[in-house]
């Protein structure tokens, strides 16, 4: 039998399968992340298993309703933690998230200290640029980030105002640490850099590379 | 289904323990279903008597250009040692085949290799 078929007899039977890593992705809001499923072949090619986070289409985009909207993203990611546990333990979780999602995955790695993760990457990125990356990796949570921003993404710029708590590393990148790896993807705004070519070369290398 | 767990059996103790199976030296000893035979085979990785093995084989049908325990050891890029051509990884071509743990092996009074 090939892997795909392997790993789909495992799933059914509960057993965690051949692969290289868990991959979670986290859309933003306003969308419910049409980029995730066009990334799910790509990684299931390079023998990742991909889990596509769905919290449906938000629009709560004003500060005093997000913290609702947080928590509801909080509990998909926990729940599907929860359910791929076997998996997680066996080969490790990465995770790929835009605009929104970014934030979420920090509120996630805030409250829950158990959470570890191998590689990040995050694109248009709403996390404030000081997000305590170094201190996470010193702890053994986070391997490497990948954070790709763009001087011209508005959306970024505007997340401040609508969303507390919210920063603009997407357009200024993070703060200088050992861990992470601020890459300018130039003027590709705030969903520019959603196609294939893009991930072949640059995201499932750096969702490969070993610690 | 207790033909189908012979069959193993019986591969395993004629390699003495060092035969790698797949569902294809399975299903010649038995007229199970190939999909009832693959269904076993994972599912005794479930219970800790197989472990699986991932093949990568050479695109141009020259035999396996790299072997490993996890896909995690495999690169995206691989110069084949084969043909000497690059080949990009791809999962459908990766083959899963299988080995005795030790605990199979002692269940089968078998010293492992």
């Amino acid at each position: 039998m090939n892997l795909p078929e392997y790993n789909r007899i495992c799933g059914e039977k509960q057993i965690p399968g051949g692969y290289r890593s868990v991959v979670f992705t986290l859309h933003g809001m306003k969308t419910t992340g049409k980029w995730q499923k066009e990334l799910v072949p790509a990684l299931v090619k390079s023998g990742f298993l991909p889990i596509p986070l769905d919290y449906g289409y938000k629009i709560d985009v004003f500060w005093f309703f997000t913290k609702g909207t947080v928590a509801k993203c909080d509990r998909a990611f926990m729940d599907k933690h929860a359910q791929h546990l076997q998996e997680i333990g066996r080969w490790g979780l990465s995770v790929v998230a835009h605009s929104f999602g970014t934030f979420a995955l920090g509120y996630v790695l805030e409250r829950h200290p158990g959470i570890v993760l191998s590689r990040v990457i995050t694109t248009g990125s709403i996390l404030k640029c000081d997000f305590p990356w170094q201190g996470l990796a010193e702890e053994r949570r986070v391997d490497r980030v990948r954070n790709e921003y763009a001087e011209n993404d508005w959306v970024v710029r505007l997340a401040p105002v609508f969303v507390r708590g919210a920063g603009v590393s997407g357009i200024k990148g993070f703060n200088m640490a050992e861990c992470v790896e601020n890459y300018d993807v130039r003027r590709a705004g705030h969903d520019g850099i959603f196609h294939e070519a893009w991930w072949q070369g640059e995201w499932i290398p750096f969702l490969a590379g070993k610690s | 289904m207790e033909t189908v767990i012979s069959a193993i059996k019986t591969a395993i103790e004629k390699s003495r323990g060092r035969a790698v199976i797949d569902e294809e030296n399975v299903r010649n000893v038995t007229s199970a279903p190939l999909n009832l035979v693959k269904e076993l085979l994972v599912e005794l990785v479930g219970h800790s008597k197989l472990e699986p093995r991932f093949f990568w084989p050479c695109e141009d049908g020259l035999g396996t250009t790299r072997e490993a325990t996890n896909v995690s050891d495999f690169p995206l890029v691989i110069e084949c040692r084969r043909c000497g051509k690059s080949h990009h990884f791809d999962a459908a071509r990766v083959e899963v085949h299988f080995v005795a743990t030790a605990d199979l092996l002692i269940d089968l009074s078998i010293s492992p290799p």
